[in-house]
């Protein structure tokens, strides 16, 4: 996975999440998870954005392919509105591993 | 459609290089796959520039529609923080794409047979842009402008020299050079671009998908406090206009649009270089009309986009 496909990556992730944040009112618990991983994913997009780096190490070789196992996970359960549980605790992997990747490429951040 | 003045100097720089090759020695009918590319990349270019001038917009939208969805207060320095490429950056990309169209322009002035004494003027104008556009990017020291700058300054260096062949009436040594060494750094160019075209396409994408939770929570929030139906059909109908745009989004990716231009553009180099058979033409006709229709059809949605 280059750079280029991780940012595309979390891209179709938010759109998802918006589906599902547009089917919850915005005080339901599920909804105000959904906001706050939403959040993070779309502040790591920008950060993926603004920021260029070599995405040829094993580095994040390796990190990107833990990503995309989890994404398989992910999208097993997220066009579905009835496993919103299931589907927060693949998030919450997902936005760790994605943040494990900023951290690694972009220290200073 | 409609394309900016500006947008119109394609960037024939990159097809050039076939007419000069094509000229009285090409097979009849070589001119309309030629126009084609001259007409498609007018378009792609246009997407292109619109994109890039609104990527620092998108970003600013989705900072204060998060910050209104939280009911938080919104600051000038976070606002300022969250864009992608600085001003200058972006005016130096804005810049890169008028000096290729302006260098194609030029070339096909020369290729259609005016005097060379006639864009002397021309090309030293446009020597001394490059010149001032490379010692500008130069000077970037962004992380989001590495792979811009890198591509910038090869370019910068075949046109300055191309020009001066130009300004020194080295005609048939310019259209060579354009020829032999202009694809690699021009394509380098293209992709770079393009890359920043996929940035800029995912940030508007996750702008606009925001948005649309954003005018549902609005609609429900209305709808509970008893809203009148003066009020939720006002409401709806942003709803409704929204869902169009966020539909047509999704065919109006100018990163295909530039994939589908350096393609092209392959096509038109090889065609330059060959033997111009009857099969090469054919080839080059096929790789034209698959532009051509790409273009148009991503170039119809970008504008749509604007006018929905």
């Amino acid at each position: 996975m280059t750079r280029l496909e991780l940012i595309k990556l979390i891209g179709d992730v938010l759109t998802r999440i918006d589906v599902l944040r547009g089917s919850l009112s915005p005080g339901e618990p599920n909804r105000i998870a959904l906001d706050g991983i939403r959040k993070d994913l779309d502040a790591s997009q920008l950060q993926l954005s603004k920021n260029q780096f070599d995405d040829n190490t094993q580095a994040f070789i390796k990190a990107t392919a833990e990503l995309d196992a989890i994404n398989a996970d992910l999208q097993e359960t997220i066009k579905s509105i009835n496993k919103v549980a299931e589907t927060l605790t693949n998030l919450k992997r997902l936005v760790a591993a994605v943040d494990g990747i900023v951290g690694a490429v972009l220290p200073i951040v | 459609m409609f394309i900016p003045p500006l947008a119109k100097k394609i960037m024939a720089s990159l097809l050039l290089v076939v007419l000069l090759f094509s000229i009285g020695c090409g097979p009849a009918g070589f001119k309309e796959p030629i126009t084609k590319f001259r007409d498609s990349s007018a378009v792609v270019i246009a997407g292109t520039k619109i994109y890039l001038g609104e990527l620092n917009k998108v970003e600013r939208g989705n900072y204060i529609l998060e910050k209104a969805s939280q009911r938080g207060p919104i600051k000038l320095d976070e606002l300022e923080a969250v864009q992608v490429f600085s001003k200058e950056g972006l005016q130096a990309r804005l810049d890169a794409l008028d000096q290729l169209g302006a260098y194609g322009e030029l070339l096909l002035k020369l290729v259609n047979s005016d005097a060379p004494e006639k864009v002397k003027a021309e090309a030293t104008n446009l020597g001394e842009a490059i010149k001032s556009l490379s010692n500008t990017v130069s000077g970037f020291s962004g992380a989001d402008d590495a792979n811009f700058k890198a591509a910038v300054g090869p370019v910068a260096n075949i046109v300055g020299q191309i020009v001066n062949l130009i300004v020194e009436k080295k005609i048939s040594d310019a259209l060579t050079k354009a020829i032999n060494n202009g694809e690699e750094p021009i394509n380098a160019l293209l992709e770079a671009i393009r890359s920043d075209m996929v940035i800029a396409y995912e940030r508007k994408k996750s702008f606009f998908s925001g948005t649309r939770v954003f005018l549902i929570d609005d609609y429900r929030n209305a709808l509970d406090k008893g809203a009148d139906s003066d009020k939720l059909k006002t409401l709806a109908e942003r709803i409704r206009a929204h869902e169009d745009r966020w539909e047509e989004l999704g065919n109006a990716n100018p990163s295909e649009a530039i994939g589908a231009m350096k393609k092209a553009h392959t096509a038109l180099v090889k065609y330059a270089k060959s033997s111009h058979k009857v099969t090469d033409l054919a080839s080059l006709v096929d790789a034209m009309e698959a532009f051509a229709a790409r273009a148009k059809s991503i170039g119809q949605s970008i504008q749509a986009l604007r006018e929905i």
